[in-house]
């Protein structure tokens, strides 16, 4: 429990305005430069989850800390530096179909008020990393799915952010080219930085040895520590699989 | 230009140690917070201000027709109350050209002959307020006379000149203290017969012509009005194009500001480029007012010419187009802006 935390749910409920119940109850932690997953069944409630990080929806009850920074308190001006501090893996990608990849992978730099000949050669790399070199002056839309994917990867790791967000990343991917990004956000751990992801691909997921958590119905059901990691969990109705847990 | 954020960053220390000479260390230290750090930023910021202003005008270059139809619309809504403006403007020169003939006119006693009138009108002359004098004698009164009515024959008739001399005399100012200073003083002489000015005819034009312009004031607030909602309303269909440049501008952190950005220069080219239009629609109404009205001038023997607007004018008119462009595009993204929210 020495390491600090910075994403904490606290008896986190979600009612959509339309009355569903997306998330009930919910309670974790992850420490900082932790790695995990997220996975459950469709509608289980996986990016609303990921959604309240990022503050593009309230906890109705309960609490979001993100860095020590409760989220209910946070007001509308401060969520764009929220935001910042944050890479954004969308699951139906958000790219800007007028512009191109470059000017997409560049649009949180620009943003951040970077000096046009920083940003060239970080743009560059980050389409490097995700396999995309050489794309850079094409429109997203002339790319498939899953290199429209990449762009979206490529512009949430482009700015280094401290914490990444992944809504389902390898999609539209084939299982080599999953396990290609997979690794990538695993290295990106490796460099200190907190990394969440969720997935449907528990093949995918159970290879990888990280920790896991288990949504059903908007309730976390399972908390599998990390292989060889003691993770600490909230002590609610939550039964865990693994050993190692307090 | 690669000192700079080097420069920026170490100066603190730089400046604390002691040993440095004496130069380097008020340069650093007087530049430090102020300029060097910045300045990167300022050049990246005036840089995308640029490009986003470029951008902006790329954007309505795409829809040609319709960004023309908004410039011109703006432009008849800043061309009306321009041309009302010009026009009782130009009233009022006139009117003041007219009172720059302003002349006190001295009717003598009869019994004043024609040279103790010109004494007279020697020793006016020599006050400080009054700029010349005309005398008309006795004669000359009798052929103007004759010259402007149809009583001439009538005239024939008298055996006896009627009419008294007069002098017309110029004030050197036609400010109303010095008008009414002279005619205070001329009304004591017991020469004179009747001391009389246009005056209280200009006056009282003059005081329609303010009526007009506090009109044309209302009219001008009115259109300005009508402009900010014109530009408005167009701003907020072009967001309503480019929902999903917000929504994902404002997923990857961008402010407010940002989002705004983009908007504001699109009301900011409308502005400015019905401004344009504008001064076209008055150069137009100017250039085919301009014979008539000098027509009807002429039978009044003005010199007057209907005149454009000055460059001042032109400059006021732009400005306050691009201004109200701004305003307009300002109020309508303040108000949409925040209903496109990503979920
Ligand atoms: N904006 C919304 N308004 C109302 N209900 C919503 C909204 N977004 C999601 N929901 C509902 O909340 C539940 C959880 O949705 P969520 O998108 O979090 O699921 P998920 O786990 O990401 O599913 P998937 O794997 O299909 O992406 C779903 O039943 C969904 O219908
Ligand atoms: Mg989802």
């Amino acid at each position: 429990m020495c390491a600090a935390q910075t994403i904490e749910f606290h008896q986190v409920n979600k009612r959509y305005e339309s009355g569903h119940q997306a998330l009930s109850n919910l309670s974790f932690q992850m420490h900082a430069k932790e790695m995990a997953f997220l996975t459950g069944h469709s509608g289980a409630g996986k990016s609303t989850l990921l959604k309240l990080i990022a503050l593009i929806e309230r906890a109705t009850t309960g609490s979001v800390v993100i860095d020590g920074q409760n989220l209910n308190a946070m007001g509308r001006r401060h969520i764009p530096f929220l935001r910042r501090s944050i890479g954004l893996i969308f699951q139906d990608h958000q790219l800007l179909h007028d512009r191109s990849v470059f000017d997409n992978i560049a649009l949180p730099l620009i943003i951040a008020g970077m000096p046009p000949a920083k940003i060239s050669p970080l743009v560059l790399a980050a389409l490097e990393k995700v396999g995309l070199e050489g794309r850079d002056k094409v429109r997203p839309i002339m790319l498939s799915g899953g290199e429209q994917q990449r762009v979206g990867i490529a512009r949430a790791l482009v700015g280094r952010p401290k914490v990444l967000l992944a809504d389902e990343p390898t999609g539209n991917l084939d299982p080599e080219l999953s396990r290609e990004i997979m690794q990538l956000f695993v290295d990106y751990h490796l460099e200190g930085n907190t990394v969440l992801i969720a997935t449907h691909d528990l093949d995918l997921v159970a290879n990888m040895g990280k920790r896991v958590l288990t949504l059903e119905g908007g309730n976390l059901v399972q908390d599998i520590p990390a292989v060889g990691e003691v993770t600490p969990i909230e002590e609610d109705s939550i039964h865990t699989l693994g050993e190692g847990h307090e | 230009m690669s000192n700079r954020p080097r420069a920026g960053v170490r100066s603190a220390p730089k400046k604390a140690a002691p040993r440095r000479n004496t130069t380097k260390p008020t340069r650093s230290g007087r530049n430090k917070p102020l300029l060097k750090v910045p300045r990167e930023r300022m050049d990246t910021w005036v840089l995308r201000h640029i490009q986003v202003m470029a951008g902006s005008l790329g954007r309505l270059f795409k829809q040609p027709v319709a960004s023309l139809l908004t410039a011109t619309v703006i432009g008849i809504a800043l061309a009306l109350p321009t041309s009302m403006y010009l026009l009782v403007d130009n009233a009022r020169d006139l009117v003041s050209e007219w009172q720059s003939q302003g002349e006190i006119w001295l009717y003598m006693k009869p019994n004043v002959s024609d040279l103790r009138a010109s004494q007279i009108a020697a020793e006016l002359e020599a006050r400080g307020d009054v700029a010349s004098t005309r005398l008309i004698t006795r004669e000359q009164a009798k052929a103007l006379f004759i010259e402007h009515s149809n009583l001439g024959s009538a005239m024939d008739l008298l055996s006896d000149n009627p009419l008294p001399a007069a002098i017309v005399l110029t004030p050197t100012e036609l400010n109303p203290a010095v008008v009414d200073g002279i005619l205070w003083h001329v009304r004591e002489m017991p020469q004179v017969d009747l001391a009389k000015t246009d005056r209280e005819w200009i006056e009282r034009l003059q005081a329609i012509i303010d009526l007009a312009r506090t009109f044309v004031w209302i009219i001008i607030l009115a259109l300005c009005f009508g402009v900010t909602i014109i530009v408005g309303n167009t701003i907020r269909l072009d967001i309503e194009n480019h929902r999903q440049e917000i929504i994902v501008t404002k997923l990857v952190g961008g402010t407010d500001g940002f989002v705004r950005r983009p908007f504001l220069y699109i009301g900011y080219w409308y502005g400015l480029g019905g401004g344009f239009i504008a001064l076209i629609f008055v150069g137009l109404a100017v250039a085919f007012l301009q014979k008539p009205f000098n027509n009807v001038l002429g039978l009044f023997e003005s010199s007057y010419q209907l005149s454009w607007l000055s460059i001042s004018d032109c400059l006021v008119l732009l400005t306050s187009g691009t201004l109200l462009g701004w305003i307009g595009s300002w109020i309508g993204v303040s108000k949409h802006l925040r209903d496109i929210e990503p979920t």
